[in-house]
């Protein structure tokens, strides 16, 4: 499968006219939630094994499920389901495929609502996400397209845990985040990637926080802002990181929410 | 003749296995406080703390004497500690090679005025004090030259803060080792006067911007033998002298002390040999002098990396120093030696150590040579003298596999299967020749002290990347070997 | 007749041969098992990767999150509640509430409360620090009379923590102070970090304590959480505790008072800077500097002729700190003092002034006024030239 094969077979269509028929049918102000996945050898008793499994996770949960022989791919559609249902669903779903050996390639999910319509394209870019690379994880269309522009943002934490999390939510909010576990890879990253943003944390092993915010306002990208979010909660810390040039400190336990409004209006 | 070679050789060995019995005896009572240690530390979450407001502030001494290849790794290793508030003190005593200079240049240091220096104890004239702007946290003091107990005296003077640790300047620290420390020392502000450290040998181990990245055990024989001491003379020993606040020595590779009692028991002394373990005696005797409540504490989840010597020419006049210090130290205060005040300290701890350090050596060597001469004399009764041997291997064994296990219990061991295996195999060696010769430098080492020789001998330095520069080689040697036999 | 003691020899070689053997063998157990556990562990965590990207992503919806579906391994349980754990301790805010709901719904807590009550200590503690990162108002009760069982021993501090973590109300916080300062009466810091762990705010307990205990520990446990907060309903209490018979609750009592110094009246702060004990008088003269409190430069000019050294050392570097005219105050005090270890005192304050003014005169064009401005003075008043006090770097030691 490719991308073009896709555009042109016109599932990407088809798809469209349904969600939008669904979008109207069921009751006004809900969403559609939406899983894809690429998947070989399937037969309609599968689909309906699919089905009566789905059917186990809620309680009458309503699925419509189809395949499209022609391009490999199996669409689910979930009427009146949110997004993080619809993903929820979908793990139910891999779990199917994967003991079925039908996954071929990659899952995605996305919801569409009537307040938010789903444009041609925005579908277009979810059945490619389908595609994009050889990715194993099911991969979520937040709406937001990945552009050109999307701001680079360079996170160094020594807490993998952490980073794989904000890489999931900073990732939806269309950021390109890279990921670094200390002072030192992540200073290797500004100087190669020259992100619009550097997240870090100030006890790094390798080299300190503070070394970090000093080369990175020094270097060539003297544009890129730096964002602090630390465990020490000492004053004469957070006063220091500000006079080095910091433009926000956050401390932890921190609210990603906070975290995420305050990138927003740093990039904005 | 042969009689009394006989006998002798026998008393020799039940006064081996005596004593290492007294000590599993220690080792027994103890366990119960270790374990508890073990578990607090396993379920606690030291980056929270790293962080919080409550610590209090530490100055880190860092004496340092011709150290130009390992300081900038170490002082590296120093400024990302996971710690809130702390000042590394680097003191330069009037190093004759280009140690201050490498330090200028790699932090941009410059040089400033003496702020808050306080004269508390007497030391040799500071030349002038640096300061950098790029690195608050690091202050370096140009003294001239007195010995490491005078520098360490300096470093106290000149530290703004309230606990000082103590650390070689050709050692790393565990980012989380400080906190650890600290931790224990905030259990009990008023009684935990002095905190030692876990010292490790990191030969072999890859190390990299000041942290220890994988644990290896080194190919070199020498530093392999002592990786296994350390682990034994660590978790074996000093867990339980602690648990009964018998420690006659913290490290002076890693150590916390309240500056408040260094300055009281007069500081480090000049001209004494084993300057760690007379700082510790000298708080061991002022507290119970006045019958103060105290505990010396060994904190094992601290962990600090050090260079073993990697040949026996400097590794003897290492140990020839120390068995110099700990009889210097013995002789000082053998007025404490079975006074009913001095407690654990008068009545075990102190006599352990003049049966351990000095009589032990003569016990080990003679027993052994009583039973080579009686075998010498009649061939046949060899199995005696293998006997012999492998009453001492099995002690060994004994104590590593101890020390093992508590490694592996509490700090998750790190520690390939492989290595394991060469640490189990060296142990077994250790008793058949490396334990010899050690007996013999501690001879030597009482020999030195009778003729009042002080040579500090001579620690030949190798920077960190050398080691591991090398360790490198021998891996992609290793790797090549076995590829040629794969083909 | 030499076969008797090479028996006895033989049997002291089996029982050490014999405790070797069993120990490897233990050590070779252990590690198999925790290798194994690890390696089963790692496969759990890569084989729900993608009900964490489904955790991320969705936990700021607006329904609750949904534990994974079909059947779980009690190793996959373990693995999902590490990284659960790991994330409830760095995040905070609602979202923390809906990771602790998650584990609740997991099972988690019930489980670990189970464990609470079994024989093994190491179990036991275990779970109560499980319970207390998952934040379980419910078991807050019988973390705290664990915590009684524990009495001196350091894992105390590690049931402590739990229960902060897990407290739901102010009366709780309190019985578990009381239980920390019973057995451990001077880690006042560290219980202070204990208590600051819950998520209640522990302010109004302490001022209450300040208000009516008597206990040295209590105290002195509230007056280190309340430093360097801003409680102005506490003064009556400090003002109380400043009589108090005990030292540190004096000094401590000071310092939190001296946080309020806009609140105290004039001759207040006059009395902390003459107080008997030298501790509040430097942290007073410290707070002056700080502060900006120029009206308290008689004062501070008094105390540079303190006998004690931290008096002298923070009253000069609180006229350094009070502009031009505490600078003159400290070069007339440089060169007019009477004794000789105040002099050197005020005269470093002096030269460090100078050299720091200079410093950021030579940053930005405009503090070079300030700069000859406090040029002029010293000049004037110590009559060396710049020069020269570049020449005079203090020797200090010998």
């Amino acid at each position: 499968m490719n991308n073009t094969l896709l555009a042109e077979s016109g599932l990407a269509q088809r798809l469209y006219e349904h969600v939008n028929n669904m979008l109207q049918t069921v009751v006004p102000g809900t969403e559609c939630g939406v899983i894809a996945a690429a998947v070989h050898g399937f037969s309609p008793a599968h689909l309906q094994e699919l089905e009566n499994r789905l059917g186990m996770e809620g309680g009458n949960l309503a699925t419509m499920a189809a395949y499209e022989a022609k391009e490999g791919a199996l669409i689910i559609l979930l009427p009146g389901q949110s997004l993080a249902f619809t993903h929820f669903i979908a793990l139910s779903a891999k779990d199917f495929l994967k003991e079925a050996e039908l996954l071929a390639g990659g899952m995605a999910v996305a919801a569409f609502s009537e307040s938010a319509p789903a444009a041609e394209e925005d579908i277009a870019g979810f059945v490619s996400s389908l595609n994009a690379g050889e990715r194993t994880e099911i991969a979520v269309y937040s709406g937001y397209r990945p552009a050109p522009e999307a701001p680079t943002v360079v996170m160094i934490d020594p807490n993998a845990d952490l980073l794989d999390f904000l890489n999931v939510r900073l990732g939806l909010q269309g950021y390109d985040v890279r990921p670094a576990h200390d002072g030192k890879e992540g200073l290797r990253l500004v100087e190669s990637v020259q992100p619009d943003l550097v997240i870090t944390e100030l006890a790094l092993p390798a080299l300190d926080g503070y070394q970090v915010i000093q080369r990175v306002r020094n270097s060539r990208s003297r544009t890129c802002k730096v964002v602090v979010l630390t465990d020490l909660t000492v004053e004469q810390d957070i006063c220091k990181c500000f006079e080095l040039g910091a433009a926000d400190v956050i401390r932890k336990p921190f609210s990603p929410k906070e975290l995420e409004a305050r990138l927003k209006r740093l990039l904005a | 003749m042969r009689a009394f070679l006989l006998n002798y050789g026998i008393v020799a060995a039940y006064l081996i296995v005596g004593s290492s019995l007294l000590y599993l005896v220690i080792l027994a009572l103890s366990h119960q406080k270790m374990l508890s240690i073990v578990k607090s530390t396993v379920n606690s979450r030291f980056r929270e703390l790293a962080g919080s407001e409550y610590v209090p502030p530490v100055s880190i001494l860092v004496p340092s004497y011709n150290e130009e290849l390992t300081i900038i790794e170490s002082v590296n290793s120093l400024m990302t500690l996971e710690f809130p508030v702390y000042e590394v003190v680097v003191i330069n005593d009037g190093s004759t090679d280009r140690t201050l200079q490498v330090l200028l240049e790699t932090f941009g240091l410059k040089p400033c005025r003496p702020a808050g220096f306080r004269p508390l104890l007497p030391s040799r004239a500071i030349r002038s004090v640096y300061r950098s702007p790029l690195y608050p946290r690091l202050v370096v003091i140009d003294k001239i030259n007195g010995g490491k107990a005078d520098a360490l005296n300096a470093g106290i003077n000149a530290a703004a803060y309230p606990l000082v640790a103590t650390i070689d300047a050709d050692s790393l620290l565990e980012k989380d080792a400080l906190i650890r420390l600290v931790k224990v020392y905030m259990e009990n502000p008023e009684q935990h006067i002095a905190v030692g450290g876990n010292v490790r040998i990191a030969n072999g181990s890859s190390i990299e911007d000041g942290r220890v990245l994988s644990v290896r055990l080194s190919n070199k024989w020498l530093p392999a033998m002592q990786y296994v001491e350390y682990v034994k003379a660590f978790l074996g020993g000093r867990i339980g002298w602690s648990a009964m606040n018998g420690l006659l020595i913290v490290s002076g590779a890693f150590g916390l002390f309240r500056k408040d009692y260094l300055v009281k028991v007069g500081g480090y002394e000049e001209g004494c040999p084993g300057e760690d373990m007379n700082i510790v005696m000298k708080l061991h005797k002022y507290m119970l002098d006045r019958h103060l409540p105290y505990r010396i504490v060994f904190c094992p989840d601290a962990v600090c990396w050090t260079q073993a010597p990697d040949t026996l020419r400097v590794l003897g006049a290492q140990r020839r120093r120390w068995i110099r210090g700990s009889l210097w130290n013995v002789s000082k205060f053998r007025a404490m030696l079975f006074i009913p005040k001095y407690r654990v300290i008068g009545w075990l701890a102190l006599p352990y150590t003049i049966m351990y350090e000095i009589l032990s050596p003569f016990v080990r060597l003679s027993g052994f040579a009583a039973l080579a001469g009686y075998v010498l004399l009649d061939m046949t009764q060899i199995r005696v003298l293998l006997m012999f041997l492998l009453v001492n291997l099995l002690i060994g064994m004994v104590f590593t596999c101890g020390s093992l296990l508590i490694e592996e219990m509490a700090f998750r061991s790190p520690i390939r299967t492989y290595d394991l295996l060469r640490i189990i195999g060296l142990s077994a060696l250790m008793a058949a020749g490396y334990d010899q010769i050690n007996a013999l430098w501690k001879l030597l080492g009482q020999w030195d002290y009778v003729r009042r020789n002080h040579a500090w001998g001579n620690m030949v330095r190798r920077s960190w990347q050398d080691e591991a520069a090398e360790a490198g080689q021998a891996r992609s040697r290793k790797t090549k070997t076995t590829k040629a036999q794969a083909v | 007749m030499w076969i008797e003691p090479l028996d006895q020899a033989a049997s002291v070689l089996n029982a050490l041969g014999l405790t070797a053997a069993g120990g490897f063998a233990a050590l070779f157990l252990l590690r198999a098992r925790r290798s194994a556990i690890a390696e089963r562990m790692k496969m759990s965590l890569e084989k729900h990767q993608d009900y964490f990207t489904y955790l991320s992503a969705n936990i700021d919806d607006t329904d609750a999150l949904l534990p994974p579906p079909g059947q779980l391994s009690s190793i996959e349980l373990r693995a999902i509640q590490s990284k659960l754990l790991e994330w409830i301790e760095t995040i905070g805010g609602e979202y923390r509430g809906k990771l602790t709901a998650l584990c609740r719904e997991l099972g988690l807590v019930e489980l670990e409360r189970k464990r609470l009550s079994s024989p093994r200590q190491g179990v036991r503690l275990e779970a109560a620090y499980h319970l207390g990162v998952m934040r379980a108002t419910e078991c807050t009760g019988e973390l705290l009379q664990f915590l009684a069982k524990e009495g001196r021993e350091s894992t105390a501090f590690v049931v402590g923590r739990a229960a902060a973590k897990c407290a739901g109300t102010l009366e709780e916080l309190h019985s578990l102070l009381l239980l920390l300062t019973e057995y451990h009466p001077a880690a006042h810091q560290l219980i202070a970090d204990t208590v600051a762990s819950s998520s209640l705010d522990p302010a109004p307990l302490f001022a209450e304590l300040l208000h009516n205990e008597n206990n040295e520990a209590l105290l002195a446990v509230a007056l280190t959480g309340l430093s360097g907060r801003n409680c102005p309903e506490t003064l009556g209490a400090l003002d109380r505790l400043l009589m108090s018979g005990l030292k540190e609750i004096r000094i401590k009592a000071a310092k939190v008072l001296l946080q309020h110094s806009h609140l105290l009246p004039r001759e207040r702060i006059s009395e902390l800077i003459r107080h008997p004990d030298w501790e509040i008088r430097a942290a007073a003269a410290k707070a002056v500097g700080e502060q900006q409190l120029g009206v308290y430069m008689e004062e501070l000019v008094r105390c540079m002729a303190d006998e004690e050294w931290w008096v002298r050392h923070y009253s000069a570097k609180s006229l350094s700190q009070l502009g031009p005219a505490g600078f003159e105050a400290l070069c007339e005090a440089a060169c007019g003092a009477e004794n000789g270890e105040s002099r050197e005192t005020a005269r470093e304050a002096v030269l460090e002034e100078l050299d720091r003014s200079e410093a950021s005169a030579s940053r930005e064009a405009q503090h070079i006024p300030t700069y000859n401005q406090l040029n002029f003075i010293y000049r004037r008043i110590l009559g060396e030239t710049g020069s020269e006090r570049l020449a005079s770097t203090t020797r200090i030691g010998c």
